[in-house]
């Protein structure tokens, strides 16, 4: 089990955010975390890296308390790509991917020949490899994303967060991450906030719901996605749906 | 609303900005002088004290809107008619006039206007405009320049010479009467633009290209903003000298007026307010010695950014 | 013109040597190059020349190369720390502070020798950047930083006008020291002051790749392992290191930490901020060594100090340059 979390309480100043979220999520596949705007997605994310501690309550990662370890070790267990990650100017893809390496790095020794194998590989699983030289800030906004991702990729950590990763990709692209995604998810824990709820269904392996900072559902996808939890989690009616000729399912907002 | 209880202090400031010196006022005493007219018993109202006060509140307002105007139109919080070298350009006119006897205003306008062409042609590119980027470099080459001229000025000059030079370059409002006024009027057709831009301000802030979409020609606005901005700046600091920190604290401050939006009315009461409060310190406390008013807008106005960084440290951890 | 990133680096080391040789030649008395040769292979202390390019030429130029590199050094990673392209060591409060301590000085003790103002405006330039530090609050700081060290220093300047005012004694010492000039520091104080100046840089070096992952952002760089604001407090000490000891040497010397960093980013471009700690010195040394050199050249047998010959020559090239910039872009 990478996270077991037990009765978390999270508070932003004194703002509660988070109340009361137990659950315990596999070693391995793609877990995804649904929820309206604002219920507390991106502050449980925050809570899973360990870069805001719990008021109550506990995260552990694979029997530790991540609140114990030290935030080097932290970053060697545990990937997260937030949201609004900068780009400083003029930086190559490469340059931007190798910052992945950071929690690896010997103080003042320079990358090493693993370091760069593990950077190229990171472009090579995303597609950027001929792009490598570029400046960040002429790709396109799809190509930028999938630059994050190798960033979190090299960092070569046995669980990786997310926070909307599919956002600013078309959907070949979004087809090509996930398929990226569900590769790893064999070998990894993925954790990943979206709100396409047709792509959770195919995709994630299991999930969590919020609203309002507690966890209405959690569990395989297959019981979380379903017309029940989800109003209970959303407020509104979904269709949930399979295709005739693929088997596969589909689910939309009800009104639609 | 907010605004409403900011200008409600900067009146009640300039009540007291009236009240208060060598000889303090009771309000009676002080509404008896005032009708009195500017013979007779209300000749310290009239010659002194309001004329003085009205300079002040033009320049605040002025330095105020100048730098919310350049913080805004540069994105950076950093920015203020210090950092692009208009308050130092005209600063070194004005020791120049100062020092070869000629009026000290004309010095520092003509200093100012001087920066603001030179920075208008060389940060000025033939397709987009003024390029904030470019004006913001020039600028602080231009104020290490003009800055550099002005030491060298204060080196070479006597010690008498150097003292009234460095007191003016604190900012002062000594000598402001009704002359001074009625060149600080000059300064009202500049400021309106400026007042008035705030939902272009807005706009800008969403970046260019949203901005283009809503409507805006964002070209235009940029330079006709960005040379209103720096030469109402100009015309500041040749009233008063370099009040140069109103200038960087009144944007942080209206901001907070204004719950985040760029808001120049705030701008401006801000700017006006913080000068009044500091030349009734100025005139209150050190009455003999009359420190210049610029001192005491840095000795309360560095707390006052403090603060609102402060504050912002706060909110940012939400 | 394009040249080659190793063209570049050659045309560096070039600049540099030559300013560095000019330094030593250049003066109120000009001397040939033999004159340093000579000097450099069998000193002999009883020759006029000899003994000007050694005992007074050699330690200013070594004064220059350290206020020059610690200086650009200063400047990149407060670039760095406040990602923002503006940044000056200004911001984080130590000439002002360096300032108001050496006229405090002046007030209270009346005359001081060069050692005790080289003192004061090393403690000053310390204390202002703890505050600064302190001020600008935990966390992700970057952006308060540069306006909390914008209001100290304003803090700072409005009580050194209020002492200069009120005591002319203070002002007329105050008045020399604020320009900025490498006549001031003595061998003594450099041998002191050098190795202040040398931690800062070393310890910039360290925490450069760190820095680096912290301009991603406070929450990436934190899921990368860094604790934000130590980091912040890590650049913020090599700065005060560099910056006051600088100061220190030179008095509050303005340019070559804003412009510096722009140059060296000019030589390698997109190398890593590391790398570009390093080209900053040479970048730096150099410019501080020009316009040390021209200052006494040009008005000789008089002097113009270090900071008017910087504002003077440096600012109106750095606005052609940006000028040339301007149009060739886009």
């Amino acid at each position: 089990m990478p996270f077991n979390v037990r009765d978390l309480h999270l508070h932003l100043g004194q703002t509660p955010i988070l109340q009361g979220i137990s659950f315990d999520l596999p070693k391995r596949g793609i877990t995804g975390i649904i929820g309206t705007n604002g219920c507390g997605k991106t502050t449980l994310l925050r809570a899973l890296s360990g870069i805001l501690p719990p008021r109550r309550g506990q995260v552990l990662h694979e029997g530790c308390d991540i609140g114990r370890l030290s935030p080097g070790d932290r970053a060697r267990r545990i990937a997260m790509l937030p949201q609004n990650a900068l780009a400083p100017p003029g930086l190559t893809v490469r340059q931007l991917v190798a910052r992945g390496r950071t929690p690896w790095l010997r103080p003042f020794l320079p990358m090493s020949a693993a370091d760069h194998a593990a950077v190229d590989l990171a472009m090579a699983a995303v597609g950027l490899t001929d792009l490598a030289p570029r400046p960040v800030d002429s790709l396109s906004g799809g190509q930028r994303q999938r630059a994050w991702i190798a960033l979190v990729l090299a960092q070569e950590c046995g669980t990786i967060l997310l926070d909307e990763p599919l956002n600013f990709l078309d959907l070949p692209h979004q087809a090509e991450l996930l398929h990226l995604l569900r590769d790893l998810g064999r070998s990894r824990s993925i954790v990943m906030i979206l709100h396409d709820l047709t792509i959770a269904a195919r995709v994630c392996d299991h999930m969590l719901a919020l609203r309002a900072g507690r966890l209405v559902a959690a569990g395989p996808a297959a019981d979380v996605l379903v017309a029940e939890p989800l109003r209970a989690t959303f407020g509104i009616g979904f269709d949930c749906g399979i295709l005739p000729d693929s088997g596969k399912p589909v689910i939309l907002p009800g009104a639609l | 609303m907010r605004h409403l209880l900011l200008f409600i202090l900067t009146l009640a400031l300039a009540a007291l900005a009236l009240a208060v010196g060598r000889n303090w006022l009771a309000p009676a005493d002080l509404l008896q002088m005032l009708a009195a007219g500017p013979e007779g018993a209300g000749r310290m109202i009239w010659s002194l004290r309001l004329p003085r006060l009205l300079v002040g509140l033009i320049a605040g307002a002025a330095f105020g809107l100048a730098g919310s105007v350049f913080q805004t139109l540069l994105r950076n919080p950093l920015a203020s008619p210090d950092v692009i070298g208009v308050s130092q350009t005209a600063a070194l006119g004005a020791v120049l006039a100062l020092l070869t006897g000629l009026p000290v205003t004309l010095g520092a306008w003509v200093g100012g206007i001087s920066a603001v062409v030179l920075l208008g042609w060389l940060a000025f590119h033939p397709r987009h405009g003024l390029d904030p980027r470019a004006m913001v470099l020039q600028g602080l080459a231009l104020a290490i320049l003009a800055g550099a001229a002005t030491e060298v000025l204060i080196l070479r000059a006597g010690d008498g010479m150097a003292g009234l030079a460095m007191t003016w370059l604190s900012g002062t409002l000594n000598g402001a009467g009704w002359p001074e006024v009625r060149r600080a009027l000059w300064l009202l057709p500049l400021l309106l633009p400026l007042l008035l831009a705030g939902r272009a301000l807005d706009r800008l802030e969403l970046g260019d290209d949203l901005a283009r979409a809503l409507g805006l020609r964002v070209g235009l606005l940029r330079t006709a903003l960005g040379l209103c901005a720096a030469l109402t700046a100009a015309g500041a600091v040749s009233l008063c000298g370099p009040l140069g920190f109103v200038a960087l604290a009144a944007g942080p401050v209206a901001r907070l007026v204004a719950r985040g939006r760029p808001s120049p009315l705030a701008a401006a009461l801000t700017g006006a307010a913080f000068v009044t409060l500091a030349d009734i310190l100025c005139r209150a406390i050190a009455s003999a010695a009359l420190l210049p008013t610029g001192l005491y807008t840095a000795l309360i106005g560095a707390p006052v950014l403090i603060l609102a960084v402060r504050r912002q440290a706060r909110r940012d951890s939400l | 013109m394009t040249f080659s990133a190793n063209h570049r680096l050659a045309l560096l080391s070039a600049a540099v040597a030559a300013a560095l040789i000019a330094a030593l030649c250049l003066g109120a008395q000009d001397y040939p190059p033999s004159v340093l040769l000579s000097a450099l292979r069998a000193y002999d202390p009883d020759d006029p020349a000899q003994a000007i390019v050694i005992e007074m030429r050699l330690p200013r130029a070594l004064a220059a190369v350290i206020v020059g590199a610690a200086l650009a050094v200063s400047g990149l990673l407060m670039q760095a720390l406040a990602r923002n392209p503006l940044a000056d060591p200004g911001l984080t409060g130590v000439n002002a502070g360096a300032a108001l301590a050496v006229v405090g000085g002046l007030w209270t003790f009346g005359a001081l020798s060069q050692g005790a103002v080289a003192a004061l405006a090393l403690s000053g330039a310390g204390a202002a950047a703890l505050v600064v530090r302190a001020l600008a609050g935990a966390g992700d700081s970057t952006l308060r930083l540069p306006l909390a060290g914008a209001a100290f220093a304003s803090l700072c300047m409005a009580l050194v006008a209020l002492v200069v005012l009120l005591n002319p004694e203070a002002r007329n010492i105050y008045r020399f020291w604020m320009v900025g000039s490498l006549s001031l520091a003595t061998g003594a104080q450099l041998m002191g002051l050098a190795p202040v100046a040398l931690a800062g840089i070393a310890l910039g070096l360290m925490a450069a790749r760190r820095i680096e992952a912290l301009m991603l952002g406070a929450e990436l760089g934190a899921a990368l392992g860094l604790h934000p604001g130590r980091v912040m407090t890590l650049g913020l000490v090599a700065v005060a290191l560099t910056a006051g000891a600088s100061v220190a040497i030179a008095g509050p010397v303005g340019f070559i930490g804003l412009i510096a960093p722009h140059l060296a980013r000019l030589v390698l471009p997109g190398a890593g901020l590391a790398t570009t700690l390093v080209l900053a010195c040479p970048v730096g040394a150099g410019i501080a060594l020009l316009a040390d050199t021209a200052g006494r050249w040009l008005a000789r047998p008089a002097e113009l100090p270090l900071g008017i010959v910087l504002a003077m020559i440096g600012a109106p090239a750095f606005m052609a340059l940006v000028r040339r910039m301007l149009r060739e872009a886009r």
